[in-house]
């Protein structure tokens, strides 16, 4: 099992949830169900410069169903029951509201591969990888997710050279912002979107797109270098002044630095890091003439058995005519322990600047995933697999034949 | 004085405590063991659900013959294995040889092969004469399913007798065949649906709960470990002792190899000759293992309680000369692969960033090709790596490299490593198609397995036949009908094509699409 934590242990991350792992067995039995859901309980504590200090507590409960048909094809949902703290004021688990963050159909042959529904556009490495409770808070400003998208892949490392140099993965959609009821959560709490609401990529048509050169497990360094070099165009939405134009280099280096036995592995006797760099650039961003973005991200996160540690900083560089520029600055600390593959607490800290006004915020965090059901639950019927042996059966029907 | 005899009451209630501790623990019992004759070995397994008891638990898991450690097989070099498997299951099943070169093909060591509900199959496997003796074992490998099947029960220990002949004075030890299972329970007592990555469930040693194994002070025992769990990596220590390594795989060490922890990946065997220690009571243990910095943590336990008592004797040195062991890195490598574990996003565990495809031979390989093989680990979890039908020489990790103490048939890559391996594919016997896969099951049954073909170089049209159409074709063989004799749309049938016909390649009958 892989830990799920650690697949958007950024606060953003874990609100907009990372996908969790599913069956994809090549084999029967056909169909296939599985679920499971990830938790995670936050309290942050923030201590504004010049404004009330806030304290919020809130949790993140976010079933995840994947359903599969036959080899390589699967259907993916992902519910959010969540909290939403208002900003700038206490909350105690309050606001709490259920929404679809996520439901796609998923198709490949390990080189092209097909996508559609709502999810997130693959743009940028920070997003989910940058580390920590709160390495997230800037980078979440292109965090793409709930937009309808098309989208295509073709990895050719497999035509290469047989995927021994990992994947190389190029992939292109075209998109917009959910508008659907599925952009509303179920209580009303958030408001569905709406065409006139605006905003890049919000004009109900296929007129944003983006594409992306996915680079994992390319084996540079031991356990694989990831890399991703990604270009998003968000066609104006209504009352924007400009289409909104970007592109991204990042990323996730895995450096083994000690521990390097099979049995310092097993024994928990090592220390990995994961070095983490993005640059980003916007033009136009948010639909605004003019108004440009760029964003630096470098951290790491660190393993030690079941110890763990991050350091994440971001700087944003806001380039606005009208209201001046802008630098802002992120820095943000954490550190925790997974007491087992399930369960796993995180103790964080962070300094921002944002428009000359800075914050501190501290943060608690625990988490707890289960699987609900795997593939062998819904188990209906065994077809007989094509190239397979049938025995018996096959010499009882030769018999009659 | 008074506060020495309530001390001294202290004690004695604790001796008791302990010593009903001790009468309330199971003595250490083998498995069952059905042994070949004249040159024989002729079983039947029935794979069924059965009630049994394992430690305080009641539980109803698919099993062999009602033995939940699995009946022990004992062979001999040159033997012929004639196996009748019932399925008296729900779901198919099948079985695999693990660690034998034996042929891949027909009723023999064909993990292709899916043996229905109700259905009845005999094995054959004709063992060589040169076969390496030690501790092998079989299991279902049924892939999609196999380790739920594996952590129900559905294997066995198999061994190939002759590990210990060279020594003569080792003749007549003891000898203890420890059967490593874990076993993840609902609480009706039936295998749980949901592998549970935080709780192992009951480890057992050879269906037993920390049974009591006896020794004499001083006394060599041969121990035979193999772990039988699905997906459980033990690291194993006997508390006081240092074990001498004689096996590897069931392949003989070049000397005896001290080791106070071995990690024993699943599939994986060790032959150890333990000699006693001073009386006393010691723990055989596993410590807690990590799969990683994402993956499964399971805490350490007492596996089995070993009692050394009784009157001492003279621990047994080796003094016969140790049988050389051929180094395969030795020969002119005539290729050179690379095998990629990694793990996606969406949890798909894959070869070469692919999942397993039932009908796509990742390598073709002419049967008497050495091959160096790369194996990287790019995720940050253990993978075991296993091929059938072979051995292999572990020749660097992370490049440095690795002093040659005999051949394995698994090897567990580090986090963010790689290992390099020579396997020999030099044995006419293991000509067809078979795979290659990580051994924790449940990578396997999620896609972390590959096939390899080799094929005879005089007959290279074999090799280009799809996926595994050649192999599946002759191993139909055995039903005792001609396959050019079925219906074109039953040969069309059995391959998933539109249509197909049969043909001859050399010796082998084949089914192509056409």
């Amino acid at each position: 099992m892989m830990n799920r934590f650690l697949m958007g242990s950024a606060l953003g991350g874990a609100l907009s949830v990372a996908a969790t792992a599913s069956a994809t067995a090549q084999e029967p039995p056909f169909p296939t169900f599985s679920s499971s859901v990830d938790t995670s309980t936050f309290y942050i504590y923030t201590d504004n410069e010049g404004s009330d200090d806030t304290q919020n507590a809130f949790a993140s409960i976010s079933p995840n169903l994947t359903l599969e048909w036959w080899d390589n094809a699967f259907l993916s949902t992902t519910f959010n029951i969540t909290n939403y703290p208002p900003a700038g004021q206490d909350s105690f688990f309050q606001n709490e509201d259920l929404a679809i963050d996520d439901i796609n159909f998923f198709l490949t042959d390990w080189t092209w591969s097909g996508q559609v529904g709502k999810t997130t556009v693959p743009f940028g490495l920070a997003p989910s990888n940058a580390p920590g409770m709160f390495g997230g808070n800037f980078v979440d400003d292109y965090d793409f997710g709930g937009r309808i998208m098309v989208l295509g892949g073709y990895d050719f490392a497999q035509v290469l050279a047989d995927g021994t140099i990992g994947s190389h993965n190029l992939v292109a959609g075209s998109f917009f912002v959910d508008t659907t009821f599925m952009s509303a959560t179920a209580f009303g709490e958030v408001d569905r979107t709406r065409l006139d609401d605006g905003g890049p990529g919000n004009t109900e048509g296929f007129d944003s797109y983006f594409i992306t050169y996915d680079a994992s497990a390319v084996p540079i360094l031991p356990g694989g270098l990831n890399y991703r070099v990604s270009y998003i165009y968000n066609a104006a939405g209504i009352g924007d002044t400009g289409h909104e134009e970007g592109y991204s280099i990042g990323t996730v280096v895995p450096i083994p630095i000690a521990g390097r036995s099979a049995l310092e592995s097993a024994s928990g006797d090592y220390i990995a890091i994961n070095a983490v760099g993005e640059y980003a650039h916007f033009d136009n961003f948010g639909g605004v003439g003019g108004v440009d973005h760029d964003y630096i991200t470098a951290g790491f996160e660190a393993f030690n058995g079941q110890w763990f540690g991050t350091a994440t900083t971001t700087m944003r560089q806001i380039d606005d005519p009208v209201n001046g520029d802008e630098t802002d600055h992120l820095y943000a600390l954490s550190g925790g322990y997974f007491f087992n593959a399930a369960m796993s607490v995180q103790l964080g800290y962070a300094y921002q600047e944002i428009t000359g006004a800075s914050a501190h915020m501290v943060g608690l965090q625990f988490s707890y995933a289960f699987d609900i059901t795997d593939y062998q639950s819904w188990w209906p019927d065994f077809g007989k697999p094509a190239y397979v042996l049938t025995n018996e059966q096959l010499l009882r029907n030769y018999r009659q034949d | 004085m008074r506060i020495a005899r309530a001390l001294l009451i202290v004690w004695f209630g604790v001796l008791v405590a302990l010593s009903s501790a001790r009468a309330d623990m199971e003595p250490f019992v083998n498995p069952p063991e059905v042994r070949s004759v004249d040159g024989l070995l002729e079983v039947t397994l029935v794979a069924e659900e059965t009630a049994y008891t394992i430690g305080d638990r009641q539980a109803r898991t698919a099993i062999y013959n009602g033995i939940y450690a699995g009946p022990t097989l004992r062979v001999k070099p040159g033997d012929t294995m004639r196996i009748t498997l019932v399925n008296h299951l729900d779901q198919p099943t099948n079985i695999h040889y693990h660690g034998m070169t034996v042929s891949p093909l027909y009723n023999g060591d064909n993990v292709r092969l899916y043996i229905y509900p109700g259905e009845t199959f005999v094995y054959e496997i004709k063992i060589p004469e040169d076969h390496p003796p030690g501790l092998f074992w079989y299991h279902s490998h049924l892939h999609g399913i196999s380790q739920y099947q594996v952590m129900a029960g559905l294997s066995g220990a198999l061994i190939v007798e002759g590990m210990l002949d060279p020594f003569p004075e080792l003749a007549g030890i003891t000898e203890q065949n420890i059967v490593l299972k874990n076993l993840m329970l609902d609480d009706d007592g039936e295998l749980a649906n949901i592998i549970d990555y935080v709780d192992p469930g009951i480890r057992s040693v050879s269906g037993q709960v920390n049974p009591v194994i006896d020794i004499r002070p001083g006394e060599t025992q041969f121990w035979r470990i193999s772990n039988q769990s699905a997906n459980m990596y033990y690291r194993l220590r006997l508390d006081g002792h240092t074990m001498q390594v004689i096996g590897y795989d069931a392949n003989r060490t070049t000397h005896l190899v001290p080791t106070d922890e071995y990690l024993l990946g699943p599939s994986s065997r060790i032959e150890v000759l333990v000699t006693g220690g001073p009386e006393g009571t010691y723990a055989f243990r596993t410590e807690s293992v990590q799969g990683g910095p994402s993956f499964d943590i399971f805490p350490g336990t007492v596996l089995a309680t070993v009692v050394s008592k009784g009157p001492a004797e003279t621990p047994i040195a080796i003094t016969s000369p140790w049988p050389e062991v051929p180094e395969p890195a030795e020969l002119p490598v005539d290729e050179h692969r690379t095998v990629v574990f990694s793990v996606s996003d969406n949890g798909s565990f894959l070869v070469n960033n692919q999942t397993f495809d039932i009908n796509r031979v990742n390598f073709h390989i002419p049967v008497g090709n050495v091959e160096e093989w790369t194996i990287r680990n790019a995720s940050d979890g253990l993978h075991i790596f296993h091929v059938h039908q072979t051995d292999f020489q572990i020749v660097s990790i992370n490049g440095e490299p690795v002093p040659f103490e005999g051949l394995y048939d698994t090897i567990t890559v580090p986090l963010r490593s790689e290992v390099k391996i020579v396997i020999p594919f030099n044995q006419e016997i293991m000509t067809g198609a078979f795979v290659f896969h990580c051994h924790i099951l449940e990578h396997e049954d999620k896609g972390m397995m590959g096939i390899v073909q080799v094929y005879d170089p005089d007959n290279p049209d074999f090799a280009a036949l799809p996926g595994w159409a050649a192999t599946v074709n002759t191993a139909m063989n055995w039903v005792g009908f001609d396959l050019r004799d079925l219906p074109s749309d039953m040969l069309a049938d059995l391959i998933g094509q539109e249509a197909a016909s049969a043909y001859t390649i050399g010796n082998a009958l084949c089914v192509a699409p056409s």
